[in-house]
């Protein structure tokens, strides 16, 4: 008998991701630029913390990947369920950068599951830190479970 | 390439920036974002971004962009106009309050709202929003920077 995948919404409110230590090689910085269109030098050649820095937007991809590792006990690739999970909100505050080569250690949870306007929602929030232990970005997202509403 | 004086009045209206998301945009970017969270190239599966019976069959009527591109947008915008006071520092909130469709040309408005001192430096909050062709908002948010 084949058990059901385990999705993002059978995360329960305080449930922890498991924790998730990340190396930032050149190919996935690499990654994110293509995917953002964007080859700035900080991120390509050098920046003013000392070398190549870590696009900050790649809090989300984070969050995505901690979330990938909880529900599959490893990196599979992005969260795209059916129904689709819609991302609602990006709340981010920066403290410095991730450097390139640096394995990144990012903890995180589920805060809250709840409805509103007959929509299901769920709020994460994150810690992003540095292999020295400095805290690199506090993030937090929301995630519309379903566009439709009659799925819910 | 910054950037941003301390003598910047509150109510500065930025320079508007308009991007156009391309069928092209939005898959490159299903497909990298699956691919740096797999730590290797992998195409995206189909979904609601690259796929337009899969998007459809969620309730859309064509396909739909990641929220976060929009995002990117001005998270690269901030980077330019800020600098290192943007990523040692800086803040970023962004709400997708309508979806953005293929082809939909986002326009990104910045204002700075406040200048409020903190410690040696000043935070600059700006507001965000981001308007359709229809001159629809669909993303709203909030930003700062530390200027020094």
């Amino acid at each position: 008998m084949s058990q059901r995948k385990r999705k993002l919404s059978d995360m329960k409110e305080g449930e922890e991701f498991r924790p998730l230590e990340f190396k930032m090689t050149p190919e996935v910085v690499g990654f994110d630029c293509i995917a953002l269109d964007d080859r700035h030098p900080w991120y390509t050649q050098d920046s003013p913390f000392d070398g190549r820095i870590v696009p900050s937007v790649d809090a989300q991809f984070c969050a995505i990947r901690i979330a990938v590792n909880h529900r599959d006990g490893t990196l599979t690739g992005a969260l795209f369920e059916k129904p689709g999970l819609i991302h609602y909100v990006y709340d981010a505050e920066y403290f410095e950068p991730a450097k390139l080569g640096e394995a990144v250690k990012i903890t995180g949870k589920c805060t809250k599951c709840y409805e509103k306007r007959g929509r299901d929602y769920m709020d994460f929030e994150y810690e992003i830190r540095g292999e020295d232990g400095r805290l690199i970005c506090k993030y937090k997202n929301s995630f519309l479970l379903t566009y439709r509403k009659e799925e819910r | 390439m910054t950037q941003t004086t301390r003598d910047l009045p509150v109510g500065h209206q930025f320079p508007p920036i308009t991007k156009l998301m391309t069928p092209e945009r939005m898959a490159v970017f299903s497909d990298m974002e699956h691919s740096t969270c797999a730590g290797h190239f992998q195409l995206a599966p189909p979904n609601i971004h690259n796929d337009l019976e899969f998007a459809k069959s969620e309730g859309f009527p064509n396909l739909v962009a990641d929220g976060l591109i929009t995002t990117y947008w001005v998270e690269a915008t901030m980077r330019d106009l800020f600098g290192v006071g943007y990523y040692k520092g800086g803040k970023l909130m962004t709400k997708y309050i309508r979806p953005v469709y293929v082809d939909d040309e986002i326009t990104i408005k910045l204002v700075l709202k406040e200048k409020v001192p903190e410690g040696n430096a000043i935070r600059f909050d700006l507001e965000i929003n981001c308007f359709n062709q229809k001159d629809e908002l669909v993303t709203v948010g909030t930003a700062s920077a530390l200027v020094s």
